[in-house]
Protein backbone atom coordinates (compact mmCIF):
# COMPACT_ATOMS: atom_id res chain seq x y z
CA UNK A 1 0.00 0.00 0.00
CA UNK A 2 2.83 2.35 0.94
CA UNK A 3 4.72 1.40 -2.19
CA UNK A 4 1.63 2.03 -4.28
CA UNK A 5 0.99 5.40 -2.69
CA UNK A 6 4.57 6.44 -3.31
CA UNK A 7 4.28 5.43 -6.93
CA UNK A 8 1.08 7.42 -7.34
CA UNK A 9 2.61 10.47 -5.65
CA UNK A 10 5.75 10.23 -7.71
CA UNK A 11 3.81 9.87 -10.93
CA UNK A 12 1.67 12.86 -10.19
CA UNK A 13 4.65 14.99 -9.20
CA UNK A 14 6.65 14.02 -12.23
CA UNK A 15 3.91 15.14 -14.52
CA UNK A 16 4.65 18.64 -13.35
CA UNK A 17 1.04 19.63 -13.20
CA UNK A 18 1.67 22.54 -10.89
CA UNK A 19 1.95 25.00 -13.72
CA UNK A 20 -0.35 27.98 -13.72
CA UNK A 21 -2.46 26.81 -16.63
CA UNK A 22 -3.18 23.55 -14.84
CA UNK A 23 -4.55 25.48 -11.90
CA UNK A 24 -7.52 26.51 -13.99
CA UNK A 25 -9.88 24.31 -11.99
CA UNK A 26 -9.71 26.76 -9.11
CA UNK A 27 -11.04 30.29 -9.35
CA UNK A 28 -8.72 32.73 -11.15
CA UNK A 29 -6.82 34.99 -8.76
CA UNK A 30 -5.24 38.42 -9.44
CA UNK A 31 -1.82 36.92 -10.11
CA UNK A 32 -3.22 34.56 -12.72
CA UNK A 33 -5.16 37.33 -14.45
CA UNK A 34 -2.04 39.51 -14.42
CA UNK A 35 0.01 36.75 -16.02
CA UNK A 36 -2.65 36.17 -18.66
CA UNK A 37 -2.77 39.87 -19.49
CA UNK A 38 1.03 39.90 -19.85
CA UNK A 39 0.98 36.90 -22.17
CA UNK A 40 -1.80 38.37 -24.31
CA UNK A 41 0.10 41.65 -24.61
CA UNK A 42 3.25 39.85 -25.67
CA UNK A 43 1.25 37.99 -28.33
CA UNK A 44 -0.30 41.22 -29.59
CA UNK A 45 -3.78 40.09 -28.58
CA UNK A 46 -4.86 43.46 -27.29
CA UNK A 47 -8.57 42.69 -26.96
CA UNK A 48 -7.90 39.61 -24.82
CA UNK A 49 -5.37 41.55 -22.71
CA UNK A 50 -7.95 44.26 -22.13
CA UNK A 51 -10.49 41.65 -21.09
CA UNK A 52 -8.06 40.03 -18.61
CA UNK A 53 -7.20 43.40 -17.07
CA UNK A 54 -10.86 44.30 -16.83
CA UNK A 55 -11.55 41.03 -14.99
CA UNK A 56 -8.62 41.75 -12.69
CA UNK A 57 -9.95 45.22 -11.88
CA UNK A 58 -13.45 43.88 -11.21
CA UNK A 59 -12.15 41.07 -8.99
CA UNK A 60 -10.09 43.43 -6.87
CA UNK A 61 -12.90 45.96 -6.62
CA UNK A 62 -15.50 43.40 -5.59
CA UNK A 63 -13.25 41.35 -3.33
CA UNK A 64 -10.44 43.50 -1.97
CA UNK A 65 -9.29 40.57 0.18
CA UNK A 66 -7.52 39.26 -2.93
CA UNK A 67 -5.23 42.29 -2.82
CA UNK A 68 -4.27 42.76 0.85
CA UNK A 69 -1.67 45.51 0.46
CA UNK A 70 -3.01 46.89 -2.81
CA UNK A 71 -0.03 45.50 -4.70
CA UNK A 72 -2.09 44.71 -7.76
CA UNK A 73 -4.18 47.87 -7.62
CA UNK A 74 -1.31 50.27 -7.08
CA UNK A 75 1.77 48.61 -8.51
CA UNK A 76 1.09 45.83 -10.97
CA UNK A 77 -2.14 46.83 -12.72
CA UNK A 78 -1.31 50.46 -13.66
CA UNK A 79 1.82 49.73 -15.74
CA UNK A 80 0.07 46.88 -17.55
CA UNK A 81 -2.94 49.07 -18.27
CA UNK A 82 -0.65 51.88 -19.44
CA UNK A 83 1.17 49.50 -21.76
CA UNK A 84 -2.12 48.26 -23.16
CA UNK A 85 -3.31 51.84 -23.69
CA UNK A 86 -0.11 52.74 -25.54
CA UNK A 87 -0.33 49.68 -27.77
CA UNK A 88 -4.03 50.26 -28.50
CA UNK A 89 -3.32 53.90 -29.32
CA UNK A 90 -0.58 53.00 -31.79
CA UNK A 91 -2.67 50.17 -33.25
CA UNK A 92 -5.47 52.66 -33.95
CA UNK A 93 -2.98 54.99 -35.59
CA UNK A 94 -1.69 52.16 -37.75
CA UNK A 95 -5.24 51.32 -38.82
CA UNK A 96 -5.85 54.95 -39.81
CA UNK A 97 -2.54 54.96 -41.63
CA UNK A 98 -3.47 51.84 -43.61
CA UNK A 99 -6.85 53.22 -44.63
CA UNK A 100 -5.42 56.59 -45.66
CA UNK A 101 -2.52 55.05 -47.51
CA UNK A 102 -4.87 52.86 -49.55
CA UNK A 103 -7.08 55.83 -50.34
CA UNK A 104 -4.11 57.92 -51.46
CA UNK A 105 -2.56 55.15 -53.48
CA UNK A 106 -2.83 56.55 -56.98
CA UNK A 107 -0.31 55.33 -59.54
CA UNK A 108 0.93 58.12 -61.81
CA UNK A 109 -0.82 58.97 -65.06
CA UNK A 110 1.40 57.60 -67.78
CA UNK A 111 -0.78 57.94 -70.81
CA UNK A 112 1.60 60.40 -72.33
CA UNK A 113 4.66 58.19 -72.12
CA UNK A 114 4.78 54.44 -72.63
CA UNK A 115 8.31 54.15 -71.39
CA UNK A 116 7.02 54.51 -67.85
CA UNK A 117 6.80 50.79 -67.22
CA UNK A 118 10.07 51.35 -65.45
CA UNK A 119 8.47 54.31 -63.76
CA UNK A 120 5.80 52.04 -62.39
CA UNK A 121 8.38 49.87 -60.74
CA UNK A 122 10.15 52.89 -59.38
CA UNK A 123 6.88 54.35 -58.22
CA UNK A 124 5.93 51.14 -56.43
CA UNK A 125 9.35 50.88 -54.81
CA UNK A 126 9.37 54.47 -53.68
CA UNK A 127 5.80 54.29 -52.39
CA UNK A 128 6.53 51.16 -50.40
CA UNK A 129 9.68 52.72 -48.95
CA UNK A 130 7.84 55.93 -48.10
CA UNK A 131 4.92 54.10 -46.47
CA UNK A 132 7.25 51.85 -44.54
CA UNK A 133 9.13 54.90 -43.29
CA UNK A 134 5.90 56.62 -42.27
CA UNK A 135 4.69 53.55 -40.45
CA UNK A 136 7.97 53.07 -38.59
CA UNK A 137 7.94 56.74 -37.71
CA UNK A 138 4.48 56.42 -36.16
CA UNK A 139 5.63 53.45 -34.09
CA UNK A 140 8.95 55.03 -33.10
CA UNK A 141 7.27 58.27 -32.04
CA UNK A 142 4.64 56.54 -29.91
CA UNK A 143 6.53 53.60 -28.44
CA UNK A 144 9.90 54.23 -26.83
CA UNK A 145 10.19 50.74 -25.37
CA UNK A 146 11.73 48.17 -27.73
CA UNK A 147 9.77 45.38 -26.05
CA UNK A 148 6.50 47.18 -26.74
CA UNK A 149 7.52 47.75 -30.34
CA UNK A 150 8.11 44.01 -30.60
CA UNK A 151 4.70 43.30 -29.06
CA UNK A 152 3.07 45.63 -31.57
CA UNK A 153 4.42 43.62 -34.48
CA UNK A 154 2.16 40.76 -33.35
CA UNK A 155 -1.02 42.85 -33.52
CA UNK A 156 -3.60 42.65 -36.29
CA UNK A 157 -3.11 46.34 -37.04
CA UNK A 158 0.58 45.85 -37.74
CA UNK A 159 -0.17 42.82 -39.93
CA UNK A 160 -2.56 44.96 -41.95
CA UNK A 161 0.23 47.46 -42.61
CA UNK A 162 2.50 44.62 -43.70
CA UNK A 163 -0.14 43.47 -46.11
CA UNK A 164 -0.45 46.99 -47.41
CA UNK A 165 3.29 47.17 -48.10
CA UNK A 166 3.75 43.70 -49.46
CA UNK A 167 0.56 43.09 -51.39
CA UNK A 168 -1.83 45.98 -51.70
CA UNK A 169 0.55 48.48 -53.30
CA UNK A 170 1.65 45.97 -55.91
CA UNK A 171 -1.92 44.91 -56.54
CA UNK A 172 -3.03 48.48 -57.07
CA UNK A 173 -0.13 49.04 -59.42
CA UNK A 174 -0.94 45.87 -61.34
CA UNK A 175 -4.57 46.91 -61.76
CA UNK A 176 -3.86 50.46 -62.78
CA UNK A 177 -0.75 49.89 -64.81
CA UNK A 178 -2.34 47.07 -66.70
CA UNK A 179 -5.46 49.03 -67.55
CA UNK A 180 -3.66 52.24 -68.45
CA UNK A 181 -1.04 50.62 -70.58
CA UNK A 182 -3.46 48.33 -72.30
CA UNK A 183 -5.69 51.29 -73.04
CA UNK A 184 -2.76 53.28 -74.33
CA UNK A 185 -1.48 50.57 -76.57
CA UNK A 186 -4.77 49.41 -77.98
CA UNK A 187 -5.16 50.12 -81.66
CA UNK A 188 -1.50 50.65 -82.48
CA UNK A 189 -0.36 47.70 -84.68
CA UNK A 190 3.31 48.57 -84.23
CA UNK A 191 3.05 48.04 -80.57
CA UNK A 192 1.03 44.82 -80.74
CA UNK A 193 3.92 42.73 -79.38
CA UNK A 194 4.38 45.14 -76.50
CA UNK A 195 0.65 44.97 -75.80
CA UNK A 196 0.76 41.18 -75.72
CA UNK A 197 3.71 41.27 -73.44
CA UNK A 198 1.96 43.64 -71.03
CA UNK A 199 -1.15 41.48 -70.99
CA UNK A 200 1.02 38.56 -70.11
CA UNK A 201 2.79 40.56 -67.42
CA UNK A 202 -0.47 41.64 -65.88
CA UNK A 203 -1.79 38.07 -65.80
CA UNK A 204 1.49 36.86 -64.31
CA UNK A 205 1.45 39.52 -61.64
CA UNK A 206 -2.12 38.80 -60.64
CA UNK A 207 -1.44 35.11 -60.68
CA UNK A 208 1.65 35.53 -58.52
CA UNK A 209 -0.30 37.51 -55.94
CA UNK A 210 -3.06 34.90 -55.90
CA UNK A 211 -0.56 32.06 -55.69
CA UNK A 212 1.24 33.77 -52.88
CA UNK A 213 -1.98 34.10 -50.89
CA UNK A 214 -2.82 30.47 -51.56
CA UNK A 215 0.69 29.36 -50.60
CA UNK A 216 0.47 31.24 -47.33
CA UNK A 217 -2.79 29.46 -46.53
CA UNK A 218 -1.36 26.11 -47.56
CA UNK A 219 1.79 26.61 -45.52
CA UNK A 220 -0.25 27.43 -42.44
CA UNK A 221 -2.48 24.40 -42.98
CA UNK A 222 0.53 22.20 -43.56
CA UNK A 223 2.24 23.56 -40.45
CA UNK A 224 -0.83 22.89 -38.31
CA UNK A 225 -1.13 19.42 -39.77
CA UNK A 226 2.57 18.70 -39.15
CA UNK A 227 2.25 19.84 -35.55
CA UNK A 228 -0.75 17.57 -35.06
CA UNK A 229 1.05 14.61 -36.62
CA UNK A 230 4.20 15.24 -34.59
CA UNK A 231 2.07 15.50 -31.46
CA UNK A 232 0.47 12.15 -32.15
CA UNK A 233 3.85 10.65 -33.02
CA UNK A 234 5.33 11.96 -29.80
CA UNK A 235 2.43 10.49 -27.87
CA UNK A 236 2.98 7.11 -29.52
CA UNK A 237 6.74 6.92 -28.95
CA UNK A 238 6.49 8.09 -25.36
CA UNK A 239 3.47 6.03 -24.37
CA UNK A 240 1.34 9.19 -24.19
CA UNK A 241 3.44 10.89 -21.50
CA UNK A 242 4.64 13.61 -23.85
CA UNK A 243 1.17 15.02 -24.38
CA UNK A 244 0.83 15.92 -20.72
CA UNK A 245 4.34 17.36 -20.61
CA UNK A 246 3.65 19.42 -23.71
CA UNK A 247 0.13 20.46 -22.75
CA UNK A 248 -0.40 24.20 -22.97
CA UNK A 249 2.99 24.69 -24.58
CA UNK A 250 3.23 27.09 -27.49
CA UNK A 251 6.52 25.80 -28.81
CA UNK A 252 6.51 23.32 -31.68
CA UNK A 253 6.49 19.64 -30.78
CA UNK A 254 10.02 18.23 -30.67
CA UNK A 255 9.54 14.47 -31.00
CA UNK A 256 13.26 13.72 -30.70
CA UNK A 257 13.58 15.64 -27.46
CA UNK A 258 10.43 14.08 -26.01
CA UNK A 259 11.56 10.59 -27.00
CA UNK A 260 15.01 11.12 -25.45
CA UNK A 261 13.40 12.47 -22.28
CA UNK A 262 11.01 9.53 -22.22
CA UNK A 263 13.96 7.10 -22.42
CA UNK A 264 15.65 8.95 -19.56
CA UNK A 265 12.46 8.57 -17.57
CA UNK A 266 12.33 4.85 -18.33
CA UNK A 267 15.93 4.50 -17.20
CA UNK A 268 15.19 6.33 -13.97
CA UNK A 269 12.18 4.08 -13.39
CA UNK A 270 14.31 0.98 -14.00
CA UNK A 271 16.97 2.19 -11.57
CA UNK A 272 14.33 2.53 -8.91
CA UNK A 273 13.30 -1.10 -9.35
CA UNK A 274 14.94 -3.71 -7.17
CA UNK A 275 13.65 -6.81 -8.97
CA UNK A 276 11.34 -8.01 -11.72
CA UNK A 277 9.19 -11.08 -12.15
CA UNK A 278 9.71 -13.17 -15.31
CA UNK A 279 6.51 -11.82 -16.82
CA UNK A 280 7.59 -8.25 -16.06
CA UNK A 281 10.94 -8.96 -17.69
CA UNK A 282 9.13 -10.17 -20.80
CA UNK A 283 7.16 -6.93 -20.93
CA UNK A 284 10.30 -4.85 -20.41
CA UNK A 285 12.12 -6.69 -23.21
CA UNK A 286 9.12 -6.28 -25.50
CA UNK A 287 9.18 -2.57 -24.69
CA UNK A 288 12.87 -2.44 -25.59
CA UNK A 289 12.14 -3.96 -28.99
CA UNK A 290 9.42 -1.38 -29.47
CA UNK A 291 11.78 1.49 -28.53
CA UNK A 292 14.37 0.15 -31.00
CA UNK A 293 11.79 0.19 -33.76
CA UNK A 294 10.67 3.71 -32.85
CA UNK A 295 14.28 4.87 -32.82
CA UNK A 296 14.96 3.39 -36.24
CA UNK A 297 11.88 5.01 -37.72
CA UNK A 298 12.51 8.41 -36.11
CA UNK A 299 16.18 8.38 -37.07
CA UNK A 300 15.46 7.30 -40.64
CA UNK A 301 12.85 10.05 -40.97
CA UNK A 302 15.37 12.64 -39.78
CA UNK A 303 13.22 13.47 -36.75
CA UNK A 304 15.99 13.11 -34.23
CA UNK A 305 19.38 11.78 -33.27
CA UNK A 306 20.05 8.08 -32.91
CA UNK A 307 19.09 7.04 -29.38
CA UNK A 308 20.72 3.63 -29.72
CA UNK A 309 23.05 4.32 -26.80
CA UNK A 310 20.22 5.07 -24.42
CA UNK A 311 18.24 2.04 -25.53
CA UNK A 312 21.27 -0.23 -25.10
CA UNK A 313 21.82 1.21 -21.63
CA UNK A 314 18.18 0.43 -20.91
CA UNK A 315 18.70 -3.08 -22.22
CA UNK A 316 21.67 -3.59 -19.90
CA UNK A 317 19.66 -2.27 -16.98
CA UNK A 318 16.84 -4.72 -17.78
CA UNK A 319 19.31 -7.61 -18.04
CA UNK A 320 20.82 -6.61 -14.71
CA UNK A 321 17.52 -6.73 -12.83
CA UNK A 322 17.31 -9.58 -10.30
CA UNK A 323 14.54 -12.00 -11.27
CA UNK A 324 11.47 -12.86 -9.22
CA UNK A 325 11.99 -11.34 -5.80
CA UNK A 326 8.33 -10.59 -5.49
CA UNK A 327 7.38 -13.47 -3.20
CA UNK A 328 9.92 -12.57 -0.54
CA UNK A 329 9.47 -8.88 -0.90
CA UNK A 330 5.71 -9.14 -0.84
CA UNK A 331 5.92 -11.31 2.26
CA UNK A 332 8.19 -8.91 4.04
CA UNK A 333 6.18 -5.92 2.87
CA UNK A 334 2.98 -7.54 4.10
CA UNK A 335 4.19 -7.31 7.69
CA UNK A 336 3.98 -9.51 10.79
CA UNK A 337 0.19 -9.88 10.61
CA UNK A 338 0.47 -11.87 7.42
CA UNK A 339 3.26 -14.00 8.84
CA UNK A 340 1.09 -14.88 11.84
CA UNK A 341 -1.82 -15.67 9.52
CA UNK A 342 0.34 -17.91 7.35
CA UNK A 343 1.70 -19.67 10.47
CA UNK A 344 -1.81 -20.20 11.79
CA UNK A 345 -2.90 -21.62 8.45
CA UNK A 346 0.07 -24.00 8.38
CA UNK A 347 -0.68 -25.13 11.95
CA UNK A 348 -4.36 -25.61 11.14
CA UNK A 349 -3.42 -27.65 8.07
CA UNK A 350 -1.12 -29.86 10.20
CA UNK A 351 -3.77 -30.41 12.89
CA UNK A 352 -6.44 -31.20 10.31
CA UNK A 353 -4.09 -33.61 8.58
CA UNK A 354 -3.29 -35.35 11.83
CA UNK A 355 -7.01 -35.58 12.65
CA UNK A 356 -7.71 -37.05 9.23
CA UNK A 357 -4.98 -39.65 9.64
CA UNK A 358 -6.20 -40.53 13.12
CA UNK A 359 -9.78 -40.86 11.93
CA UNK A 360 -8.58 -43.04 9.07
CA UNK A 361 -6.81 -45.31 11.48
CA UNK A 362 -9.89 -45.64 13.65
CA UNK A 363 -12.09 -46.41 10.67
CA UNK A 364 -9.59 -48.98 9.49
CA UNK A 365 -9.51 -50.69 12.86
CA UNK A 366 -13.34 -50.68 13.04
CA UNK A 367 -13.57 -52.08 9.55
CA UNK A 368 -11.05 -54.82 10.29
CA UNK A 369 -12.89 -55.92 13.45
CA UNK A 370 -16.28 -55.95 11.66
CA UNK A 371 -14.72 -57.88 8.80
CA UNK A 372 -13.49 -60.56 11.14
CA UNK A 373 -17.03 -61.10 12.63
CA UNK A 374 -18.56 -61.32 9.17
CA UNK A 375 -15.86 -63.74 8.07
CA UNK A 376 -16.51 -66.11 11.02
CA UNK A 377 -20.21 -66.73 10.04
CA UNK A 378 -19.66 -68.04 6.54
CA UNK A 379 -16.70 -70.03 7.72
CA UNK A 380 -18.90 -71.86 10.12
CA UNK A 381 -21.59 -72.32 7.51
CA UNK A 382 -19.03 -73.40 5.05
CA UNK A 383 -17.57 -75.86 7.46
CA UNK A 384 -21.09 -77.20 8.18
CA UNK A 385 -21.79 -77.58 4.49
CA UNK A 386 -18.62 -79.44 4.03
CA UNK A 387 -19.43 -81.63 6.96
CA UNK A 388 -22.96 -82.31 5.72
CA UNK A 389 -21.66 -83.18 2.32
CA UNK A 390 -19.15 -85.34 3.92
CA UNK A 391 -21.91 -87.09 5.83
CA UNK B 1 40.29 33.04 36.79
CA UNK B 2 37.04 33.94 38.53
CA UNK B 3 37.40 37.58 37.50
CA UNK B 4 37.89 36.65 33.87
CA UNK B 5 34.76 34.45 33.96
CA UNK B 6 32.78 37.30 35.46
CA UNK B 7 34.07 39.66 32.76
CA UNK B 8 33.08 37.15 30.06
CA UNK B 9 29.58 36.77 31.49
CA UNK B 10 29.26 40.54 31.74
CA UNK B 11 30.29 40.99 28.13
CA UNK B 12 27.85 38.31 26.97
CA UNK B 13 25.08 39.89 28.99
CA UNK B 14 25.72 43.32 27.59
CA UNK B 15 25.72 42.01 24.00
CA UNK B 16 22.40 40.24 24.57
CA UNK B 17 20.96 43.39 26.08
CA UNK B 18 22.11 45.40 23.07
CA UNK B 19 20.35 43.00 20.68
CA UNK B 20 17.08 42.96 22.56
CA UNK B 21 16.72 46.72 22.84
CA UNK B 22 17.95 47.49 19.31
CA UNK B 23 15.81 49.82 17.23
CA UNK B 24 13.18 48.30 14.95
CA UNK B 25 11.46 49.40 11.79
CA UNK B 26 8.54 48.18 9.77
CA UNK B 27 9.38 45.31 7.46
CA UNK B 28 6.73 43.53 5.45
CA UNK B 29 8.29 40.76 3.46
CA UNK B 30 5.99 39.05 0.98
CA UNK B 31 6.15 37.86 -2.57
CA UNK B 32 3.85 36.83 -5.35
CA UNK B 33 3.79 33.11 -6.00
CA UNK B 34 6.96 31.84 -7.63
CA UNK B 35 6.77 28.72 -9.80
CA UNK B 36 10.14 26.96 -9.73
CA UNK B 37 11.47 23.97 -11.62
CA UNK B 38 12.57 21.04 -9.54
CA UNK B 39 16.06 19.83 -10.38
CA UNK B 40 16.88 16.14 -10.49
CA UNK B 41 18.58 16.30 -7.08
CA UNK B 42 15.50 17.86 -5.47
CA UNK B 43 16.74 21.45 -5.37
CA UNK B 44 15.17 24.56 -6.83
CA UNK B 45 17.20 27.51 -8.10
CA UNK B 46 15.83 30.87 -7.00
CA UNK B 47 17.78 32.56 -9.81
CA UNK B 48 15.17 31.10 -12.14
CA UNK B 49 13.04 34.07 -11.07
CA UNK B 50 15.29 37.13 -10.81
CA UNK B 51 16.03 39.19 -8.80
CA UNK B 52 16.04 36.30 -6.32
CA UNK B 53 19.17 34.16 -6.28
CA UNK B 54 20.27 31.13 -4.29
CA UNK B 55 18.90 27.62 -3.98
CA UNK B 56 16.72 25.54 -1.70
CA UNK B 57 17.27 21.85 -1.17
CA UNK B 58 13.75 20.43 -1.06
CA UNK B 59 14.81 16.77 -1.03
CA UNK B 60 13.93 16.23 2.68
CA UNK B 61 10.45 17.58 1.98
CA UNK B 62 10.06 15.47 -1.16
CA UNK B 63 11.17 12.42 0.77
CA UNK B 64 8.67 13.13 3.53
CA UNK B 65 5.94 13.48 0.90
CA UNK B 66 6.97 10.16 -0.60
CA UNK B 67 7.82 11.69 -3.95
CA UNK B 68 11.10 11.66 -5.83
CA UNK B 69 11.93 13.93 -8.76
CA UNK B 70 12.79 11.87 -11.82
CA UNK B 71 15.56 12.26 -14.30
CA UNK B 72 14.65 14.01 -17.50
CA UNK B 73 11.28 15.25 -16.32
CA UNK B 74 10.37 18.78 -15.31
CA UNK B 75 8.29 19.01 -12.19
CA UNK B 76 7.48 22.34 -10.63
CA UNK B 77 6.77 23.56 -7.14
CA UNK B 78 5.24 26.82 -5.99
CA UNK B 79 7.03 29.04 -3.52
CA UNK B 80 5.73 32.11 -1.75
CA UNK B 81 7.17 34.40 0.89
CA UNK B 82 4.76 35.42 3.62
CA UNK B 83 5.82 37.53 6.60
CA UNK B 84 9.44 36.54 6.03
CA UNK B 85 8.83 32.79 5.89
CA UNK B 86 8.80 30.71 2.74
CA UNK B 87 5.97 28.34 1.94
CA UNK B 88 6.30 25.52 -0.56
CA UNK B 89 3.67 23.32 -2.13
CA UNK B 90 3.29 21.14 -5.21
CA UNK B 91 0.78 18.83 -6.71
CA UNK B 92 0.77 15.39 -5.06
CA UNK B 93 1.76 16.93 -1.71
CA UNK B 94 -0.35 16.30 1.37
CA UNK B 95 0.93 19.33 3.28
CA UNK B 96 2.10 22.85 2.72
CA UNK B 97 5.65 23.24 4.02
CA UNK B 98 6.83 26.22 6.02
CA UNK B 99 10.52 27.10 5.70
CA UNK B 100 11.93 29.56 8.20
CA UNK B 101 15.30 30.99 7.15
CA UNK B 102 18.00 31.32 9.76
CA UNK B 103 19.58 34.72 9.04
CA UNK B 104 23.31 34.69 8.55
CA UNK B 105 23.42 30.98 7.69
CA UNK B 106 22.77 28.77 4.70
CA UNK B 107 20.22 26.68 6.57
CA UNK B 108 16.55 26.92 7.41
CA UNK B 109 14.16 25.04 9.65
CA UNK B 110 11.06 23.54 8.12
CA UNK B 111 7.80 21.96 9.18
CA UNK B 112 4.71 20.56 7.46
CA UNK B 113 1.29 22.12 7.84
CA UNK B 114 -0.96 19.16 7.02
CA UNK B 115 -3.78 19.81 4.59
CA UNK B 116 -4.82 16.30 3.52
CA UNK B 117 -4.92 14.50 6.83
CA UNK B 118 -6.87 11.36 5.92
CA UNK B 119 -4.56 8.61 4.65
CA UNK B 120 -7.23 7.30 2.28
CA UNK B 121 -7.76 10.72 0.73
CA UNK B 122 -6.06 11.66 -2.53
CA UNK B 123 -3.17 14.14 -2.29
CA UNK B 124 -3.59 17.73 -3.41
CA UNK B 125 -4.07 18.62 -7.06
CA UNK B 126 -4.05 21.90 -9.01
CA UNK B 127 -2.55 23.71 -6.03
CA UNK B 128 -2.15 27.47 -6.06
CA UNK B 129 -0.74 29.93 -3.53
CA UNK B 130 -2.05 33.49 -3.19
CA UNK B 131 -2.13 36.24 -0.61
CA UNK B 132 -5.46 37.10 0.92
CA UNK B 133 -6.98 39.27 3.62
CA UNK B 134 -6.55 42.85 4.71
CA UNK B 135 -3.48 45.05 4.88
CA UNK B 136 -3.65 44.81 8.67
CA UNK B 137 -3.66 41.01 8.73
CA UNK B 138 -3.12 39.10 5.54
CA UNK B 139 -2.96 35.33 5.07
CA UNK B 140 -1.34 32.95 2.69
CA UNK B 141 -4.15 31.27 0.78
CA UNK B 142 -3.85 27.76 -0.63
CA UNK B 143 -6.40 26.75 -3.25
CA UNK B 144 -6.67 23.24 -4.63
CA UNK B 145 -9.03 21.19 -6.77
CA UNK B 146 -11.83 19.47 -4.92
CA UNK B 147 -11.21 21.11 -1.56
CA UNK B 148 -11.83 24.35 0.25
CA UNK B 149 -9.12 26.99 0.59
CA UNK B 150 -6.69 26.85 3.51
CA UNK B 151 -5.41 30.05 5.09
CA UNK B 152 -2.05 30.35 6.83
CA UNK B 153 -1.93 33.23 9.28
CA UNK B 154 1.04 35.50 9.98
CA UNK B 155 1.99 33.25 12.88
CA UNK B 156 1.94 30.13 10.68
CA UNK B 157 -1.36 28.65 11.85
CA UNK B 158 -3.63 26.90 9.34
CA UNK B 159 -7.31 27.92 9.35
CA UNK B 160 -10.43 27.64 7.22
CA UNK B 161 -10.77 31.41 7.07
CA UNK B 162 -8.50 34.43 7.24
CA UNK B 163 -9.07 36.30 10.51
Amino acid sequence: MIVRRTAVLTGALLLGVTCLRAASQVEADPHELCERAREYLADGELRAAGSALSRLRTLIAKRPDWDPEGVFTNELLPPLQARLNRLQHVARKLDDFTVEALQDLQPPDIKKDISTVRDYTEWATSVIERLRGERDQIIGAELADAEERAFLTHTESYERTERLLEVDVLKRMADTAGDDILGLLAGDPELESVLTRFRQLKRDLMQIVAERDQLETDVKKSHDHNEAVLGVLAAVVTDDSSLKAHEGGRRPVNVAELFARFLDGEMAALRRRSYATPSELDVLRANLDRYRRYNEVLHAAGLGQDQKGKIEALSKAVDGLPVDGRGITALSAAGPASLVLIGALALATGVLGWLAVERGRRLASLQSSAGRKVAIGPAKVHRTDVDSKAV
Amino acid sequence: MRISLLLLLGAAGSSCATQSVGPTLTLEQHSLRIPLTLEEDGTVMLAERPPLVGRIDLSPILKAEGAQPGAGTRATVQLMMHYGRLYVVADAFRAIWEITPQPGTTTASYRPIPVVRDIGQEPMKDVRLSRYGSARSSCLRLDRAGGGPVFITSSGDARDDCP
